[in-house]
C-alpha cells in the first residue's frame, strides 16, 4: 500500500471520493480512512485493468496462434471435419466388385416439384410438362396441382439436366426442384440378383441392397464384395448359351473359392433390369441360385461317398452289389443304365448308379447320414449376405426309403448355393465355411471353419471326382489345359406328389483343378430339352458338363491357375 | 489534464479494435473462400463420381465383347498355358532380339571417329548414341544377314 499512494486526480472516482470528504468535513481519522478507500478503489480498478487486459491478450494470442501458427501447421481440424465428413454423411454406399469395379452407387438428380397454391398458370405448366415428358399422365397430374390445399406435389423424379432446364425454362414460380440421390447400377442385369435393388427413396429392397440396407445407409465405407464382374460375364455367358441351346426356361451357375467360400459368380437367369423391377416377370425376379430349391439328383451322391468314406462304412477298393431292384417295402429303386452283379466304388459314382448309392447309404444309416448332411448346412437356410435365402424342404420321417431316395439327390430339397457350398468342404480338405459374398482380407487368416470329413476321406473324393470326368458320365466336363474333376446330376422335378419325367434338372458340379482344388462350379440347367447331337438326352452329363467346361477354360486363366502337365483329361 | 499514459492506452484500444476488427472480416472472407472451395470440391467429386460410374458403364463386359468382335477380330479369351510360371517361359530367339541392340554391339560399323570430335568420341564407344535411319538400316541388313548365315 504504502508503495502505491495515488493523487486525488488521478481518477475521476478518486477525485469524487476526494470532493465529497472535503464536503463532510471529516477529521485526520477520517480523511486516512478515506485515503485508504481510495488506495483500495484505485487497486480494484488496476485489478480489473489487468483482468480485462489478460482476456484480451488470451483472445490476441489464440487469433495469432489460430492465424499463423496452426495454418502453418496444417488445415484446420474444422477444414478437414467439412471436408471428409457430412458431404458424404448420408449418401448411401457405394457397393463394389473384389477389384473395385462399381455395382451400385449413388448420384444426385433434380426432382421437380410445385406447390399448387403458388401455381399462376395451370393450364400453360401442364402443357408445358406434358411436351417434356409425354409419358406423363397429365389429367392425373392436373387433379394433384388443383388441389390448392396441397403445398408439395411430386411432379417428376430423377430428371436428366436437359429435363431440369426445360422445366426450368417454364418460368413457373409454382414449380422447384430437390436434390436427391438415385441409385446406379452400370453392370445392369448381369450383377441384378445378386446386388439387388432399391426403391425410389433409396431403400434396400433385394440382394445384398435389402442385406445390408442400414449399414449402407450410414453411408460408411464401400461394401466390397467377393463376386468378380469379369467371371460374372463369363460365367453367365455360358450359361446363357446352354439354356438357349437346350431351350430351357431358367438356369444358374455359382463359382465358389474352395478355401475360402468366397462367391466370385453367382448367376441366376433369366434376369432382371435393377432400373425397373416392378415391370419384370417373376421368372425374372427369382433367385434360382440362393432362394429356389430343387432336388438336385445324382450331384449328392458325392455327399454319400463322403458319408460313407468317413464313417468307414465302405472302402474305397471295395464292391458293391448293384443288381437291380433295390426294394425298399414297396417301393423299388432302378438304375438309368442298369448293371448286374458287383461295381467298385469309383464306378458307382461314375455310371452314377442309384442303387450302389442307396445301399452305400444304407450302411451309413438314416441317422449318421442326417446328421452328415446337416453338418454340411443342407438342412439349414443358407448363411448368405442376400434377402432370398429359404429353407432346405426334406422329409420330416428319414426312414431307410428317404435314407436311399436323399443318397442319391431326390426328396431333399435345397439352394444350389448350398450344395456348391457343401461340395466345396468335400474337395478342399474336408473343412466347411460358409458361403460370403463379402471378400476377404487376403492378408487376414482364414475363419476356422468345422471339418466335416478327413483330409484322406477329401482325398479320396477327389479321386473318385477326377474319375468321372475321366471315364465317366462327366466326359464333356474334361477341359482343355486344366484338370477337372465333379459329378453330373440329373434330376425328375416334383410335380403334384410324383415326379414328372419330362421336365428335368440337369446339373454339374465341380472342382478345379482336381489335384488341388482352388475353385468350386455348380452349373444347373431347368428343364432342357433334347437336341440333335445329343443323343435325345437331356442329362447333366449332356446339358451342364458342357458348359462348365468352358466356363473353367475361359475363367481359369483370368483366376491366374497354370495349365496341368500334361493334358490327361483332354476329352478332343 | 489528460496523461500520456491515457492517450497510449487509447491508441492501444484503438490499434486493438482495428485489428480485430480487420481479424474479424479476414475470417470471415477466409470462411467464405473456405466454404465455396468446399462447395467446389463436393461438385468436382461429384463430376468424378459420375464419370467413374460412366466409365463403369462403357466397360461392361458384354458391351466389351461385342466391341472386340466388331473390332478386334483376332482377339480371343486367355487359354490354358497363358499363365506360366517365370521360370517356365522360353529365352526369346538370338533372331528375336530388338535391332537396337545391334547397334551397341558394333559401334564402329556404323560410325567413324572422324565424324565425331575428340572427347564426344571416346565417349561414344560402346555407348547409346543418336543414329541416322540410313546407318540403322544398314547395321539391321547387316545383322540378319549374320543371323541369316548362321542359320
Amino acid at each position: 500500500m504504502t508503495a502505491y499512494t495515488p493523487s486525488t486526480s488521478s481518477h475521476v472516482l478518486d477525485a469524487n471520493l476526494g470532493q465529497s470528504t472535503e464536503r463532510t468535513g471529516l477529521g485526520a481519522s477520517a480523511a486516512l480512512a478515506a485515503g485508504r478507500g481510495r488506495a483500495i478503489s484505485a487497486f480494484r480498478l488496476w485489478l480489473l485493468g489487468l483482468v480485462f487486459l489478460g482476456l484480451f491478450a488470451g483472445i490476441g494470442a489464440k487469433i495469432v496462434y489460430l492465424a499463423v501458427i496452426a495454418e502453418a501447421r496444417g488445415p484446420l481440424k474444422v477444414i478437414e471435419y467439412t471436408l471428409g465428413g457430412p458431404a458424404d454423411e448420408h449418401r448411401r454406399s457405394r457397393i463394389e466388385d473384389r477389384n473395385g469395379r462399381i455395382l451400385a452407387d449413388n448420384v444426385y438428380r433434380a426432382a421437380a416439384y410445385a406447390n399448387p397454391s403458388k401455381i399462376q398458370d395451370l393450364d400453360g405448366t401442364l402443357n408445358g410438362l406434358a411436351q417434356i415428358f409425354p409419358d406423363m399422365d397429365i389429367e392425373e397430374l392436373r387433379q394433384r396441382l388443383s388441389d390448392r390445399d396441397r403445398s408439395f406435389v411430386y411432379v417428376r423424379r430423377g430428371l436428366t439436366p436437359q429435363q431440369e432446364q426445360a422445366v426450368w425454362n417454364l418460368g413457373e414460380p409454382g414449380l422447384d426442384f430437390l436434390s436427391e440421390q438415385h441409385r446406379v447400377y452400370p453392370k445392369g442385369n448381369l450383377t441384378a440378383h445378386v446386388v439387388g435393388f432399391n426403391d425410389i427413396d433409396t431403400a434396400g429392397l433385394a440382394g445384398v441392397e435389402a442385406y445390408f440396407d442400414k449399414s449402407l445407409q450410414q453411408g460408411v465405407a464401400p461394401l466390397q464384395l467377393s463376386i468378380d464382374v469379369g467371371i460374372q460375364h463369363v460365367v453367365a455367358e455360358e450359361l446363357a448359351a446352354a439354356i438357349e441351346h437346350f431351350e430351357a426356361p431358367a438356369g444358374a451357375a455359382i463359382l465358389l473359392d474352395a478355401h475360402t467360400s468366397e462367391v466370385l459368380s453367382m448367376v441366376s437367369l433369366p434376369d432382371y433390369d435393377p432400373y425397373n423391377p416392378a415391370s419384370q416377370s417373376q421368372a425374372q425376379l427369382r433367385n434360382r441360385a440362393s432362394y429356389e430349391i430343387y432336388e438336385l439328383g445324382s450331384v449328392f451322391k458325392v455327399f454319400t461317398l463322403a458319408a460313407a468314406l468317413e464313417s468307414g462304412a465302405v472302402r474305397l477298393d471295395e464292391e458293391i452289389d448293384v443288381t437291380g431292384p433295390l426294394k425298399i417295402g414297396r417301393h423299388e429303386i432302378n438304375d438309368f443304365h442298369p448293371h448286374f452283379g458287383k461295381m467298385d466304388i469309383k464306378t458307382i459314382i461314375s455310371e452314377s448308379s442309384n442303387i450302389g448309392s442307396g445301399r452305400m447309404a444304407l450302411r451309413v444309416g438314416n441317422r449318421a447320414q442326417k446328421r452328415f448332411l446337416g453338418s454340411l448346412g443342407l438342412l439349414s437356410s443358407a448363411e448368405i449376405e442376400v434377402q432370398e435365402v429359404s429353407v432346405p424342404r426334406y422329409p420330416g420321417t428319414w426312414k431307410k426309403i428317404q435314407t436311399v431316395t436323399i443318397s442319391y439327390g431326390h426328396g431333399l430339397a435345397t439352394s444350389p448355393l448350398q450344395v456348391v457350398n457343401a461340395f466345396a468342404a468335400m474337395v478342399n480338405g474336408g473343412i466347411y465355411r460358409p458361403a460370403t459374398l463379402i471378400k476377404r482380407d487376403p492378408s487376414a487368416p482364414l475363419l476356422d471353419g468345422t471339418r466335416v470329413i478327413s483330409t484322406r476321406t477329401s482325398q479320396q473324393v477327389r479321386e473318385v471326382l477326377d474319375y468321372v470326368v475321366r471315364e465317366g458320365t462327366g466326359g464333356k466336363a474334361g477341359a482343355k489345359g486344366y484338370r477337372v474333376g465333379g459329378k453330373t446330376g440329373t434330376a425328375d422335378k416334383p410335380s403334384s406328389g410324383s415326379y414328372n419325367e419330362d421336365a428335368r434338372i440337369a446339373s454339374f458340379l465341380g472342382a478345379f483343378p482336381i489335384d488341388d482344388p482352388q475353385y468350386v462350379l455348380l452349373v444347373m440347367v431347368d428343364e432342357p430339352l433334347p437336341q440333335d447331337g445329343t443323343a435325345g438326352y437331356a442329362t447333366g452329363g449332356w446339358v451342364a458338363a458342357p458348359a462348365f467346361k468352358r466356363i473353367v477354360e475361359r475363367t481359369a486363366p483370368m483366376l491366374g491357375l497354370q495349365k496341368a502337365l500334361p493334358d490327361p483329361q483332354e476329352s478332343d | 489534464m489528460i496523461r500520456v499514459s491515457y492517450i497510449l492506452w487509447l491508441a492501444f484500444f484503438m490499434a486493438l479494435i482495428i485489428a480485430l476488427f480487420q481479424v474479424k472480416y479476414t475470417v470471415q472472407q477466409v470462411g467464405e473462400r473456405r466454404d465455396a472451395t468446399i462447395r467446389q470440391i463436393e461438385e468436382t467429386k461429384e463430376r468424378v463420381r459420375k464419370l467413374e460410374l460412366e466409365w463403369e458403364q462403357l466397360n461392361q463386359p458384354l458391351r466389351l465383347t461385342k466391341l472386340s468382335q466388331d473390332f478386334l477380330p483376332g482377339f480371343k479369351d486367355g487359354e490354358a498355358g497363358a499363365i506360366a510360371p517365370a521360370d517356365q517361359i522360353p529365352v526369346r530367339p538370338e533372331n528375336l532380339r530388338p535391332v537396337a541392340y545391334l547397334t551397341i554391339e558394333e559401334p564402329e560399323q556404323t560410325f567413324t571417329a572422324e565424324a565425331l570430335s575428340g572427347d564426344e568420341s571416346q565417349r561414344a564407344i560402346g555407348s547409346l548414341r543418336p543414329i541416322h535411319a540410313p546407318d540403322l538400316l544398314k547395321a539391321v541388313i547387316a545383322q540378319q544377314s549374320k543371323t541369316f548365315s548362321l542359320e
